[in-house]
């Protein structure tokens, strides 16, 4: 066993090469016990292989991973305390639900009534209790994506890998499922691993996520604060909107909900950063407005403004006005200082 | 399509002529197994099942038939195995010459029986003769399974390739080892296609000849008793007999593979085309 506090996953200098490309290059990454991790980044930037290396469907070339201070780079699958949520659920189709979700206790001899009862167990907290009996081919997506998070659970792993689970599902069932995941991950406490390309997703569950790109992890943090101080301007145009500027020698992006949009001479507060512009185009979302700037001085912002007082016929007739947008500059964060200077 | 009414008929009555091109003489052989005379005239006289009795108690159909049965059963079993085990390595590893090992397991085929036969004489008589084993029903056996094989590997081949292989990797990932993901997980997705690909491979080995020649040595199989029956026109309702028990232990396998491979029995979640037609297809 680890000693206390020492981080549930290790992984350090963690390299995967298909031929000549290098899928994964040279990772190091902690995962803190009953952390909720969150990989996130576009499709071919590794974080998947990364997740599969964890769980051993492949062998690294080059780095280890440790799982609770034990090396299992080189183990397979099943001599390694990880279980995983597959991305199409990989439910086996001439087992009953009950039977899935036993598997892993009778492959590893777990006797009979003991299996009965945790397997009970794991339906129950993902509320399939009733559907038991039935084959997967019965349930419905969703359904099916709870029993694929059972059967692994059921085995008490001390880390569960999630590999985009919610992807095959519809926009309100995955926000309902990101809800209950989340519950769920609190009341067993294991370490999650979720591999996701939705960054509000990433952003709605973590308590920390690392921005895969190009086989690499540009920055980990927890969520607000990759999202707010994006450390390059890869994250922060997959972790939001990108809105970066050049001013004064430096390079920085301001998040479009930190933007104030003064119309109609309004003035703007002392010590704010004040720009002026032309709205080239409105897009009226609903609940809020979304306003694209181009900037007297060079550059494009867009700005949200939330739509408290505003119909939707006034927020449309913006378009084409000048306008001067204000932030204050806490709001601003660096992605690099073109002439020296410091931050 | 829309065709007019003329192609239409046209259409019918083409296949109406090939259906009944293929079927007719096999039907007329059927029934020239209950004409009472030894002579075969048309139309047929008299009726009767008496040789059916005959051909019963004929020492030498008995004794055909049961090495027709071993031979069939024994090719099959060899062919599951093998057959399987090849189709689980060409689609689920990746591997120096894999591509060689596919070309190399559905070539026989299409080989022409008879080089096959002559190949494998000359191999029993130098080769398998000096260690012991000489022409027989063991001959016979090895001879069949190497075509059989082929039929097994398709049908199998197809099944995985509509199986996902995350349920491997899922099986893996949940405990079990090799073993015990070949038993629980493989198994029951393969079962149903190894059944087929196994009738398939019993009704060829059942009626095959010309390999048979070259590898029975003195034994004969029901088969190869008819064509050498044929020379004796007093024991030709035998052969009538002989030749329709033939006939319906071929059909009742094919029809049960295609049964099974058509039936939506265990991957129920994506509709599936028929396996049997993959191995039907690349018969010669």
């Amino acid at each position: 066993m680890a000693p206390e506090g020492a981080p549930d996953i290790s992984v350090s200098g963690l390299t995967k090469r298909y031929g000549d490309v290098v899928a994964v290059d040279a990772i190091d990454l902690d995962i803190a016990r009953g952390e909720f991790f969150t990989m996130l980044g576009p499709s071919g930037s590794g974080k998947t292989t990364t997740l599969r290396m964890i769980a051993g469907f492949e062998i690294p070339d080059e780095g280890t991973i440790e799982l609770a201070g034990e090396d299992v780079s080189r183990l397979p699958p099943y001599d390694r305390p990880v279980n995983t949520v597959f991305q199409d659920y990989a439910l086996f189709p001439h087992m009953t639900v009950q039977q899935n979700v036993e598997y892993g206790l009778m492959v590893r001899k777990v006797k009979r009534g003991e299996r009965r009862q945790r397997a009970g167990e794991a339906l129950e907290m993902v509320q399939l209790s009733a559907h038991g009996d039935r084959k997967p081919s019965q349930l419905s997506g969703g359904q099916r994506q709870r029993v694929a998070l059972a059967r692994a659970i059921v085995n008490r792993p001390k880390v569960l890998l999630l590999d985009e689970p919610l992807g095959a599902l519809d926009l309100k069932l995955r926000q309902e499922m990101q809800i209950e995941l989340k519950s769920i991950q609190r009341e067993v406490g294991i370490t999650f691993v979720y591999v996701t390309h939705d960054q509000e997703e990433a952003l709605t569950m973590s308590d920390r996520l690392a921005v895969f790109n190009q086989g690499r992890i540009e920055q980990v943090g927890p969520p607000a604060h990759v999202y707010e101080h994006p450390e390059s301007e890869f994250i922060a145009g997959f972790v939001g909107v990108s809105n970066v500027i050049e001013r004064d020698g430096r390079r920085y992006t301001v998040r479009p909900e930190k933007i104030n949009i003064l119309m109609n001479g309004r003035e703007p507060q002392a010590g704010a950063h004040v720009e002026l512009g032309l709205v080239r185009d409105v897009q009226y979302v609903g609940p809020v407005t979304r306003y694209h700037v181009t900037l007297d001085r060079g550059g494009e912002l867009q700005v949200l403004a939330q739509n408290l007082e505003e119909g939707s016929s006034e927020v449309l007739e913006a378009k084409g006005r000048r306008v001067s947008l204000e932030w204050r500059p806490e709001q601003e964060s660096i992605i690099d200082e073109l002439e020296g200077g410091s931050e | 399509m829309v065709e007019s009414t003329f192609a239409r008929i046209l259409l019918r009555l083409g296949a109406l002529v090939t259906l009944a091109f293929i079927y007719l003489p096999l039907f007329i052989i059927g029934l020239y197994a209950f004409n009472k005379n030894v002579t075969q005239a048309w139309p047929i006289e008299k009726y009767s099942t008496k040789w059916f009795s005959v051909a019963y108690h004929d020492e030498a159909v008995r004794e055909a038939l049961k090495n027709s049965l071993f031979a069939a059963l024994g090719a099959t079993a060899i062919s599951i195995v093998l057959g399987t085990l090849a189709s689980l390595a060409v689609a689920r590893y990746r591997f120096f010459g894999r591509e060689v090992i596919t070309f190399a397991v559905i070539l026989p085929i299409a080989l022409p029986g008879i080089v096959t036969g002559l190949a494998l004489q000359a191999t029993i008589i130098d080769v398998l003769g000096p260690l012991g084993i000489t022409f027989g029903l063991t001959t016979i056996i090895v001879g069949h399974a190497t075509f059989c094989i082929v039929v097994i590997y398709n049908n199998v081949i197809a099944r995985l390739r509509r199986t996902a292989g995350s349920l491997d990797e899922a099986s893996a990932d949940l405990g079990a080892d090799n073993w015990q993901t070949f038993r629980h997980v493989m198994l029951p997705q393969l079962r149903t296609a190894m059944l087929a690909g196994g009738l398939l491979a019993f009704a060829l080995s059942f009626d095959e000849v010309i390999v048979t020649i070259f590898t029975a040595g003195a034994q004969q199989t029901l088969p190869i008793w008819i064509f050498a029956t044929l020379a004796r026109p007093d024991d030709q309702p035998i052969v009538n007999v002989v030749a329709l028990f033939v006939l319906l232990v071929s059909i009742v396998p094919i029809y049960l593979a295609t049964q099974l491979a058509g039936s939506s029995g265990i991957t129920a979640e994506r509709p599936k085309q028929s396996s049997v037609i993959a191995s039907i297809d690349a018969e010669p």
